[in-house]
């Protein structure tokens, strides 16, 4: 009756010695004496149970090795099946013992016995079919259970293994799909497995199952949308490469439970990633236009972007060159601001509020919108970007300068894209802001007939450009005369023309424009393209008997332009080897000399002192002081790119960002101008 | 040595010759150059109030009076009923001139 050690013989309680002492206490109704007599064994023999727990966890604990987990099952599944022999009449009595062993053994496992069953289960998972009698030892011993919560979590643990196996880096590719068919998958194979013993397919059950395919579901849905979020930077850079991904995250986002920690996990990035200084202009516009791009797969309504957006478009709004690298976009052939289908919408629509109860796909405000959210006319890329500023004025205006300063670039290459983009931008700005530039675009057609019609379809040296000068940008006049040649050009160009259109005159804006010169000299030949003012101080010294030049000379000249612009101009032959400095004097190099080329500060002035150059450097900008002036009296305020850009308009400008720096410098110490909040303004006297 | 010319892409507006200022102060004529339509008060070089392209076809008109307007204006004007077919400058009755082709 007693319990004894495992390797002890046991008597069978069918011996027929058992069997007559049995009915003997039966029929004295001592049953139940008999019972709490085994009972108080099984009690006191429990403790080699436990030794042996104590013994399998010990091992578990030093060395995490799941076969520990795997001995302590079957040990311990040993002495259940050994203990429960008792003579078959008292089987009424076998309840008792299976709640008594359980309890007692269960009672015993230490807290560690939880994580090794999860990962002793995991290991079985592969190979679940093969393990009937395993899930049937466990059911016996109670684990089922009492740990149903670790079979579930095993089950999800495999599947954050799967995601975290097949989805990072992955965007290329659904997998959202993929992983909920394993999912499934392994769900009927495992619940099967663990419930199927403990209850038969009841009702129970079912729902049992239900209830974890849901969770199951949620939990894959979490842990994508975490991974995602993780990767967000990436995937929104790659796009449209990473469309499937994308989509996954659309419909992990059908239930808005993750929109919060997404959204967080979005303003993190943006704030790490795009709202640096470092950041280039251009990237934060492509991230941003991607960005747009993603979420309105994500999220059609607009709500994540509605929160997320506000902080690009300000910093975007104080970047000075934000407005040019929109406008240069909008105006690149190459770009696609315009997806397929996409509609161009005219931006004088895109501050309205807009609710179009007509659509078939209207929805509601999401709950999580929040009350300065309001659903917008669907936008295209370009009409959110200009959206950014408050006027659309400062787009046409940089559209201008942009055009301006293609056109005048353009040689006799075709205006065609110039046209078309100035066709597109009609539809979006309406036909009166740009009116200036279809302006401009009709001034190189008629040029191009007017040469035409002056020269024939001969080539000949003069192309002219003839621009209505209202409507370009303003052009600072600069004294310049060009000499010899350059002037015959000019004066046959002008009579002819005032023979062609008789009731127009033609003034010259010298400055602008370019020449390619071919320099025939006794040893050599040099050809270069250069600027009319680089070109008119070469052909002086082309004239008869007139290598040797001074500046003051050469400024008188060409019409009295500033020193500076002469100075440059000889720089830049200088460093063609053209022209040779001989301290007050220049002189045209005939025959090439061996030191020519090399730069000519290196020469003169061996590295002055810091202050001394930059004082030197902004005595030379002095020269665009007006320019600067007029530009800061006209536009209020200005960064520095922006002036640095306008003065690119200025005759002979060649100077850096950084030169400019320095003598907007010093001429604030002058108490010129002052600097606030990332721009220039004149100071008021 | 000897300069070629090999491609001079050079720029140049144009201007209405209006004759009174031609040649007259070469270097005065960044001062002189906003001359402006009695009528819309634009520039000649702009374009009147109903075109869009200035220049050839939006074109001035002289009166013997020597007042010079776009010549679309003119007629605007002169379609009016208080116009009497005067000159709104000096109210005397417009003749246009004949353009003197070229000095
Ligand atoms: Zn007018
Ligand atoms: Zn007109
Ligand atoms: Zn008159």
């Amino acid at each position: 009756m007693q319990p004894r050690p495992l390797n002890e013989p046991t008597v069978s309680p069918d011996a027929p010695g058992v069997q007559e002492a049995m009915s003997y206490l039966h029929d004295r109704d001592m049953f139940p004496e008999l019972l709490r007599f085994r009972n108080a064994g099984l009690l006191k023999c429990f403790a080699w149970v436990e030794e042996e727990v104590a013994m399998h966890m010990e091992q578990w604990e030093a060395k995490m090795a799941v076969q520990s987990i795997s001995r302590l099952i079957q040990r311990v599944y040993e002495w259940y099946i050994a203990w429960e022999h008792a003579p078959a009449f008292m089987k009424h009595a076998r309840g008792e013992y299976i709640a008594l062993f359980r309890a007692r053994w269960l009672a015993c496992l230490p807290p560690s016995f939880t994580l090794g069953l999860r990962l002793f289960l995991r290991t079985t998972l592969p190979t679940l079919p093969a393990n009937e009698r395993l899930f049937h030892i466990l059911e016996q011993l109670g684990i089922s259970e009492r740990f149903d919560k670790t079979f579930i979590d095993v089950m999800f643990d495999e599947v954050e293994q799967k995601i975290l196996d097949t989805c990072p880096g992955m965007w290329r590719e659904p997998r959202l799909d993929s992983i909920r068919k394993s999912a499934k998958d392994l769900e009927e194979r495992w619940l099967t497995m663990v419930y199927g013993h403990m209850f038969v397919r009841t009702q129970n059950s079912e729902n049992a199952m239900m209830m974890v395919t849901g969770r199951l579901d949620h939990f894959i849905s979490r842990n994508l949308v975490e991974l995602r979020t993780s990767e967000i930077f990436d995937i929104i850079v790659d796009f449209p490469d990473t469309l499937p991904a994308v989509q996954d995250l659309r419909l992990c986002m059908a239930r808005s439970l993750y929109r919060p920690d997404f959204i967080e996990g979005l303003r993190e990035v943006v704030n790490q990633r795009i709202l640096q200084p470092a950041a280039d202009t251009d990237d934060i516009i492509t991230f941003y236009v991607s960005l747009i791009r993603c979420l309105r797969i994500i999220d059609p309504q607009g709500v994540i972007l509605h929160k997320v957006a506000p902080p690009i478009r300000k910093y975007l709004r104080d970047r000075p060159d934000a407005v040019r690298c929109i406008v240069k976009r909008m105006t690149d052939e190459n770009e696609s601001f315009m997806q397929e289908g996409e509609q161009v919408v005219p931006i004088q629509q895109v501050h309205e509020p807009f609710d179009d109860y007509t659509d078939p796909h209207w929805l509601p405000e999401p709950l999580d919108a929040g009350a300065d959210f309001r659903t917008t006319r669907p936008m295209d890329i370009v009409s959110t970007l200009v959206s950014i500023y408050d006027t659309q004025d400062l787009f046409i205006k940089e559209l201008q300068h942009l055009l301006a300063g293609r056109l005048l670039a353009v040689r006799n290459s075709p205006l065609d894209e110039e046209i078309r983009n100035v066709e597109m931008l009609k539809m979006r700005f309406g036909e009166a802001p740009l009116q200036v530039c279809a302006v401009m675009l009709k001034d190189m057609t008629d040029s191009r007939r007017t040469n035409t019609h002056l020269h024939g379809e001969e080539p000949h040296p003069l192309y002219t450009t003839v621009i209505s000068r209202l409507f370009w940008p303003t052009i600072q006049p600069v004294p310049l005369k060009m000499p010899g040649q350059f002037k015959t050009l000019q004066d046959s160009f002008e009579a002819d023309f005032h023979k062609f259109k008789p009731d127009k005159n033609l003034k010259w804006v010298p400055q602008l424009g370019a020449v390619s010169l071919k320099l025939d000299l006794e040893d050599r030949t040099v050809e270069v393209e250069a600027t009319p003012i680089q070109a008119g101080v070469i052909e002086l010294f082309s004239e008869q008997n007139a290598d040797t030049w001074n500046v003051e000379l050469l400024m008188q000249k060409l019409g009295g332009i500033d020193r500076v612009l002469v100075q440059s101009a000889l720089d830049f032959w200088i460093g063609e080897g053209v022209v040779k400095d001989e301290g007050h004097t220049y002189k045209l190099l005939e025959r090439a000399e061996a030191m020519t080329g090399a730069p000519r500060p290196l020469m003169v002035e061996e590295a002055p002192p810091v202050d001394e150059k930059e004082k030197h450097q902004a005595e030379q900008m002095k020269i665009y002081w007006q320019f600067i002036q007029g530009m800061l009296t006209n536009l209020s305020s200005l960064p520095i790119d922006r002036i640095q850009a306008m003065l690119k308009f200025a005759p002979g400008y060649d100077r850096s960002v950084q030169e400019l720096a320095v003598f907007l410098e010093s001429a604030r110490r002058e108490g010129l101008v002052i600097f606030n909040n990332g721009a220039w303004k004149l100071a008021k006297k | 040595m000897k300069v070629a010319v090999k491609q001079w892409h050079a720029v140049a507006y144009w201007k209405w010759d209006t004759g009174a200022t031609t040649e007259q102060d070469a270097n005065a004529d960044e001062d002189a150059e906003d001359d402006v339509c009695g009528i819309c008060r634009v520039s000649f070089e702009g374009c009147c109030p109903t075109c869009k392209m200035p220049g050839d076809d939006c074109p001035l008109i002289w009166g013997q009076c020597t007042h010079v307007f776009h010549m679309h204006c003119l007629l605007k004007w002169l379609n009016t009923a208080s116009s009497k077919q005067q000159c709104p400058m000096d109210r005397r009755t417009w003749v246009t001139a004949e353009r003197k082709v070229d000095r």
